[in-house]
C-alpha cells in the first residue's frame, strides 16, 4: 500500500511538472509568433507563419486533450521537444531569419525539456539542437569557431540543466522517503498504542465499514455481539452523541462498551470509535465492596436494635413465663416463647455482621466433622425425613475455625433440604486439587432461576416463606473470614451445587510433600 | 438475704422483682450504674443482677471495681449483647454468671439459687 501511495505522489508531481512545461512552451510559441510577426511586417510570408503556428497549436491541443497519458511519460517529452524544435526551425526558416541569432529559442527549449525530463531527455535534445543548428546555420562547416562555441554552450546548458533536475529529483526523493519513514514510525507508534492496551478498539467509517480493529476487540467480542455493536456505533454517528452500555455475555463476562463519534479537525463526523472492556473483575470487586459495605451497615444497625428490641423482648418472655406460673397455661405460652425465640434468632443473625469473631483455627478431620454436623441436622425434627449422603475420604484434614465451618455447613445443608418440598436429598462430597479443598453440597431441588442468581448472597433476599434472607449472606461472610471462596453451579430441574473452597493447610501440604519425596527414594 | 437489681429499664426491674417475689426473695433496685455501685458499697447482698449498657457506670465497670475492692458477691450479668460474655469473664470468672437477654426466668432462678447457696 505504501508503495502505491509513493507512486501516486510521484505521478502527481510529474503531471504538475508537465503542465508547467506546457505553459512555458506556449509562452515560447507566443513569443516566437510575436517576433515573427514583427520580423515579417515587410514580407509576404506572414500567412505561412500563421499556418505553421495554427498547426502547432492544433496538434498541441489534440495532444493535451486526447493523449494526456502519453505526454505525461518522460520518454515522450523528447518527441514533443523534437516537434518544438521543428516548429521553431520552420518558423525561423519561413521568416528568413535563420541566419539571425535565434539560439535563445533553442536554449529555452532545451532548458524546458531538461527541467521536466532530466538528463535522459536533455542529452538527445542537445544533440538534436546541435545537429539542426549545424545543418542550417553552418552549412556543414565544422571548423567555424563561433559555431563550435555555440554548440558547447548548447551542450553545457543541456547537461547542466539536466543534472540540476536530477539533483533536485534525488533531493525530493530523499525528502519523500524521510517523510514516509516518519509517517510510518508515527503510524506504528499509534498502532502499537492501539495494540498494547487491554481494551478492544474498533473504528468504523460513516457507512459502517471497519477501518481499525485491534486483536483484543476480537478476543472480547464474539461474532454474535459484533453486529449489534457496529449497529449501535452507526446509530451513535447519526445521533452525534457518545454512548456507554454494558452487557453480560453467555459465559457470564461483563462487557462495557463505549462509543465516541470520530471527528476530524473541522469537527465533522467521519465515523465512530468503539472501546470494549471486560469489567468482570471490576464489577465483582464493586459488588463485593457494596456487599461488605451493606453488611457493615446492617451490623451497625443490628448493634443498635439488638439492645432496643431485646429489652422489650425480655419483658415479653419473662411476663409470659410469669403468666404460665400464675395460670398454668402451657400451650399458648409455648407459642409466644417460640416466636420470641424467632425474633431473637433474627437479631443474632444480624449481629453476626457487626462483629468479627476472633477466628480460632484448628486442624479438623473433615469426614468425621461433616458426619457430626449432618447428624445434628438429622436430629432436628424439621429435617428428619431428608436424605443426607456423605462421600468424603477419611483422613482429609483442613485448618479452619470449627464454629464457622459448622455454621457454613448447617446453612448450606438445611438450604439444600429446604430446596425440595418432598423427597429432599442432599449429597456432600469433598474434592481436592493441588492447593484447595472443595466441599460440595448438592441438592435435588429445582435449581436457582436465572434472574435471581446474582442476588442470592444479598442480605434479606429470600424465596422461602419463613426465611430471613440472611443464611447465604452469613455463609458468604464466614467463608471470606476463613480465607475461602464460595461458588455455585445450578441447572434447572436438576438442582444446585454449592462449592466452598478452602486453601489446603500449608504446613500439612509440606508434610505430604516431604512424605512423597521420601517415599519416592 | 436480699438481692440487688441494677437495670435502667423499669419494666425489666418490675419483671425480675415480681418473679423473685413469687420465689420468696426480696430485692433492692437501682436505676443506673452509679446508684447501683453506691448501694453495692453500702450494703451486703446475696446476689446482684447487673445490666451492662445503662446510665452512669456500666455493668462491666461495676464488676471490675467490686472485685478490686474485694467484694466477691455473686454477680449475674444480663445483656442483649452475647458477644460481651468473653469480656465479662476476662475480669472475673469467680461467682460471675452471664445471662443473655431475653432472659429465661428458669435459668435465672437456677443461678439465683446457686448464688444464694454460696452465702
Amino acid at each position: 500500500m505504501g508503495g502505491d501511495k509513493r507512486k501516486d505522489k510521484r505521478n502527481r508531481r510529474q503531471i504538475r511538472e508537465v503542465d508547467f512545461f506546457m505553459v512555458f512552451r506556449w509562452i515560447m510559441v507566443l513569443l516566437l509568433l510575436l517576433l515573427s510577426i514583427y520580423s515579417s511586417i515587410n514580407r509576404s510570408n506572414i500567412h505561412f507563419v500563421l499556418i505553421v503556428t495554427g498547426i502547432y497549436v492544433f496538434i498541441n491541443i489534440i495532444l493535451r486533450i486526447f493523449f494526456t497519458g502519453i505526454i505525461e511519460k518522460p520518454f515522450s517529452l523528447f518527441f514533443i521537444y523534437l516537434f518544438d524544435i521543428g516548429f521553431v526551425t520552420s518558423v525561423l526558416m519561413i521568416i528568413g531569419e535563420i541566419e539571425q541569432n535565434f539560439l535563445l529559442f533553442y536554449l529555452l527549449t532545451i532548458l524546458l525539456v531538461s527541467m521536466t525530463g532530466g538528463i535522459r531527455t536533455s542529452i538527445p535534445a542537445t544533440l538534436t539542437s546541435s545537429f539542426i543548428f549545424f545543418y542550417f546555420f553552418n552549412r556543414g562547416n565544422l571548423i567555424d569557431t563561433t559555431y563550435l562555441l555555440k554548440v558547447i554552450f548548447i551542450f553545457l546548458t543541456g547537461i547542466m540543466s539536466g543534472l540540476w533536475k536530477e539533483i533536485m529529483d534525488s533531493k525530493i526523493k530523499m525528502k519523500e522517503e524521510e517523510d514516509e519513514k516518519k509517517m510510518n514510525s508515527i503510524k506504528n507508534f499509534y498502532k502499537n498504542i492501539i495494540c498494547s492496551i487491554d481494551e478492544g478498539i474498533v473504528v468504523i467509517d460513516r457507512d459502517g465499514n471497519r477501518i481499525i480493529e485491534n486483536g483484543n476487540y476480537k478476543n472480547l467480542i464474539e461474532e454474535e455481539y459484533d453486529e449489534p455493536l457496529v449497529k449501535n456505533l452507526k446509530f451513535m454517528i447519526e445521533m452525534n452523541r457518545p454512548f456507554s452500555t454494558s452487557f453480560m455475555t453467555r459465559d457470564r463476562r461483563f462487557i462495557l462498551v463505549k462509543g465516541y463519534p470520530l471527528k476530524n479537525e473541522m469537527n465533522e463526523i467521519e465515523g465512530g470509535v468503539g472501546i470494549v472492556s471486560d469489567i468482570t473483575t471490576e464489577k465483582e470487586n464493586i459488588d463485593f465492596l457494596n456487599r461488605t459495605k451493606n453488611l457493615a451497615n446492617i451490623g451497625k444497625m443490628a448493634l443498635y436494635i439488638a439492645h432496643e428490641i431485646r429489652n422489650p423482648l425480655n419483658i415479653i418472655k419473662g411476663m409470659t413465663q410469669l403468666l404460665e406460673m400464675k395460670y398454668g397455661d402451657k400451650e399458648y405460652v409455648e407459642y409466644v416463647l417460640e416466636n420470641v425465640k424467632r425474633i431473637d434468632d433474627i437479631i443474632e443473625d444480624l449481629l453476626s455482621f457487626s462483629r468479627k469473631r476472633e477466628s480460632i483455627k484448628e486442624e479438623i478431620e473433615l469426614s468425621s466433622f461433616i458426619r457430626e454436623v449432618a447428624l445434628s441436622i438429622k436430629n432436628d425434627p424439621r429435617y428428619e425425613d431428608a436424605k443426607i449422603l456423605i462421600g468424603v475420604d477419611e483422613g482429609m484434614r483442613i485448618c479452619v475455625d470449627k464454629e464457622n465451618l459448622r455454621k457454613i455447613l448447617v446453612n448450606l445443608i438445611t438450604n439444600g433440604i429446604e430446596a425440595k418440598e418432598e423427597g429432599a436429598k442432599v449429597q456432600i462430597f469433598v474434592t481436592k486439587d493441588e492447593d484447595l479443598v472443595h466441599i460440595n453440597v448438592k441438592d435435588n431441588g429445582p435449581g436457582i432461576p436465572e434472574d435471581i442468581r446474582d442476588k442470592i448472597f444479598d442480605p434479606f433476599f429470600t424465596t422461602k416463606k419463613k426465611g430471613t434472607g440472611l443464611g447465604l449472606c452469613i455463609v458468604d461472610k464466614l467463608v471470606q473470614e476463613e480465607g475461602g471462596t464460595i461458588k455455585f453451579y445450578t441447572k434447572k430441574g436438576e438442582g444446585t451445587i454449592f462449592r466452598v473452597s478452602f486453601p489446603l493447610n500449608k504446613e500439612r501440604k509440606e508434610v505430604i510433600n516431604y512424605e512423597r519425596a521420601h517415599s519416592g527414594r | 438475704m436480699k438481692g440487688l437489681i441494677v437495670e435502667d429499664e423499669v419494666n425489666i426491674r418490675y419483671l425480675f422483682r415480681e418473679f423473685l417475689k413469687i420465689k420468696g426473695i426480696e430485692v433492692d433496685e437501682a436505676e443506673d450504674g452509679n446508684e447501683g455501685f453506691k448501694k453495692i458499697c453500702q450494703n451486703k447482698y446475696g446476689f446482684i443482677i447487673l445490666d451492662i449498657k445503662m446510665g452512669g457506670k456500666h455493668g462491666i465497670e461495676i464488676l471490675e471495681e467490686m472485685r478490686k475492692r474485694g467484694n466477691k458477691t455473686p454477680v449475674i450479668i444480663c445483656s442483649a449483647y452475647r458477644h460481651l460474655k468473653d469480656d465479662v469473664f476476662l475480669i472475673s470468672k469467680e461467682n460471675v454468671y452471664f445471662l443473655p437477654k431475653p432472659v429465661d426466668l428458669n435459668e435465672l432462678w437456677d443461678i439465683v439459687q446457686k448464688s444464694m447457696s454460696l452465702n
